[in-house]
């Protein structure tokens, strides 16, 4: 969508104009439904994750400036929207100090490529805590100390559930290079079914 | 694990994600549960707004509708009449007005001594014209004539002419051929003149405007979905405006603030769509309970039956436009432990002509102003009704009186 198109759609949805809001929601569908995949674990939490966020979207939409790219406000939202979605989850899971997961494997880990919709999948299996951690530091670039004021963690809690998280990927990495078609194989984000669907028999296309 | 894992593990998922071209697809049904989020948004502003303008609209809509059929009624008399624009004498006095076209507002003979009627029926002016002297002789020129050269000049000035009040001026042109190439000066201010007294007719013209006659109603409504087995029963309160178009036709507006409360099962709300309780709950509601605070704006037609004495009977129908003020659902599930949940959205919906209305009638004159009215009535959505979109029907007996505005004018 061009900016010039953009500005319209996003006065049209201040006057909560309902042909503009779905634009907005469908030109930005797949970036915001590409985020909330990250940090959901399943399809059906991520829309769910996904659809709060643009309401959040749609209701704040006057505490937007203007002046900023849209795109990376929205992204902040789902961000928020998913750590909220969590956050319950995320302040049980953290108990784990970083002292006691300095066990690591050894194994190198293979060169080739995965694709995306296996990663995806790696990540969706990842506990929430630790894919959360994972998803603002390594994806997002966050730093720890921001990362323990977001979830409201320590920084020693962060570094702890990140380093669990590469632990467990390296190890899914690993299993899927030696047996392909172990991730990814049966869920895809770019699924058209209903999320419904997806949601109830995860593995069945 | 070393540095270059960690780092690696990170730009692999990292740029992945940025990267891949592949994003989610859209999906409908995804766009269904956000719009159902929307509309639990609360009130927006700017849909009070609307609603205020479409309410003035109606009413500006009925203030027209009364002005035409007001103006039409004056028209069908037969009395076509033209208003005497003030004519400054002084003016008058030394541009003698000549006029050689059809009589139009602007172009009226104007008349010398004594003064100057107000509004001159053409059948007096024709009476006048033969009884006087010297008054009027008409041009035999045809019509569009465009000779500026005036025939006829009235130079005296008959008082009985001068004195009609009201002049036809389709019956000068249709009856006479008369071009009205009268050029007249007035040397005296203009007045009123009296009523004739010598046989001329006079039109002393009554205004009768379009009889309208005000009512307030109020009603037990009873509403159910789909049908009337477990119907709910509310409140009905109106103000109605009914204008007479002939004597047994009258349209009939106004307002209505309703209450519906009704209680369906949940499979008849939005159709028990899964796509929309599942944004909300868990399980799936079993029942619903509503309470709906409605405004209701009817565009009826009557049909006088029959009419004796003071009692008269009518049948009507037409539409209603529904806008949903408050709506108040309540959800319960079959697990009897659980909470039942609550839901409320205000100005969310609104259904214009969305309903079917039916109304039988009667009337009982109490005087020459009011009347004790009895209404039973049926309300049958042609849409679905409401954020639950159910099939909301509504039926009540309304009574109130009636006020016949007309009789003041008499």
């Amino acid at each position: 969508m061009v900016e010039e198109e953009l500005q319209k759609v996003l006065a049209g949805c201040l006057k909560q104009d309902r042909k503009d809001q779905k634009l907005l929601y469908k030109s930005f569908y797949g970036f915001a439904m590409g985020i909330c995949l990250r940090y959901a674990g399943n399809r059906y939490e991520a829309s769910e994750i996904m659809n709060q966020g643009f309401l959040k979207v749609f209701t704040k939409l006057e505490q937007f400036d203007t002046n900023k790219p849209f795109k990376a406000w929205l992204g902040r939202i789902m961000i928020n929207t998913s750590i909220n979605y969590y956050r319950s989850n995320l302040k049980m899971a953290y108990a784990d100090d970083i002292d006691e997961v300095e066990v690591m494997s050894n194994h190198e880990l293979p060169d080739h490529k995965l694709a995306y919709d296996d990663l995806l999948a790696m990540v969706q299996q990842l506990p929430q805590a630790y894919r959360t951690v994972f998803n603002l530091y390594a994806i997002e670039g966050y730093a720890h100390e921001e990362i323990g004021k977001m979830l409201g963690i320590s920084d020693g809690t962060s570094k702890s559930n990140l380093f669990k998280a590469r632990e467990k990927l390296r190890k899914m990495i690993l299993a899927a290079s030696t047996l392909p078609g172990t991730y990814g194989s049966g869920y895809s984000a770019h699924d058209n079914a209903s999320p419904f669907k997806l949601n109830t028999s995860i593995n069945n296309k | 694990m070393d540095h270059s894992d960690k780092n690696k593990i990170d730009s692999l998922f990292r740029e992945s994600f940025a990267l891949s071209n592949r994003q989610p697809v859209f999906v409908e049904e995804e766009w269904e549960m956000m719009e159902s989020l929307l509309v639990q948004e609360p009130v927006k502003k700017n849909n009070i707004i609307w609603l205020y303008r479409l309410t003035a609209g109606i009413a500006a809509g009925l203030l027209l509708f009364i002005g035409i059929h007001f103006a039409v009624k004056n028209t069908d008399n037969g009395d076509q009449q033209i208003a005497v624009i003030p004519v400054k004498t002084d003016t008058l006095q030394h541009n003698a007005t000549t006029i050689n076209k059809p009589l139009k507002q602007d172009t009226l003979p104007v008349l010398k001594n004594p003064v100057l009627p107000t509004v001159i029926s053409a059948r007096d002016y024709t009476m006048a014209k033969s009884r006087s002297s010297k008054t009027v002789a008409p041009s035999t020129q045809p019509l569009d004539s465009t000779t500026d050269k005036p025939d006829d000049t009235i130079t005296e000035t008959n008082n009985k002419l001068a004195d009609a009040n009201v002049i036809k001026t389709d019956t000068v042109v249709s009856n006479t051929n008369l071009t009205a190439n009268t050029t007249a000066s007035v040397d005296t201010p203009l007045t009123v003149a009296p009523p004739i007294k010598n046989g001329i007719a006079k039109k002393q013209h009554s205004f009768s405007g379009p009889k309208i006659t005000l009512a307030i109603l109020a009603a037990p409504d009873v509403n159910g979905v789909n049908s009337f087995k477990g119907a709910q029963t509310g409140g009905n309160f109106s103000v109605q405006a009914s204008v007479k178009l002939t004597s047994k036709l009258s349209v009939t507006t106004g307002a209505a603030y309703a209450i519906k409360p009704y209680e369906t099962g949940f499979s008849n709300y939005r159709s028990g769509n899964p796509a929309w309780w599942r944004t909300m709950w868990a399980a799936k509601p079993q029942d619903v309970m509503a309470n709906c605070k409605v405004l209701d704006i009817p565009l009826n037609l009557d049909y006088q039956l029959f009419k004796k004495g003071g009692n008269d009977f009518s049948v009507g129908a037409g539409v209603s436009s529904y806008f949903m003020l408050n709506e108040r659902y309540s959800f319960a599930f079959a697990d009897p432990s659980a909470t039942p949940a609550q839901l409320q959205v205000s100005n969310r919906n609104q259904h214009l002509f969305g309903v079917f209305n039916i109304q039988a009638t009667y009337q009982h004159k109490l005087n020459s102003r009011f009347g004790l009215l009895v209404q039973p009535y049926a309300k049958l959505p042609f849409s679905r009704i409401g954020l639950g979109q159910v099939n909301l029907k509504s039926a009540g007996v309304a009574v109130g009186f009636n006020w016949n505005i007309h009789s003041f004018n008499k």
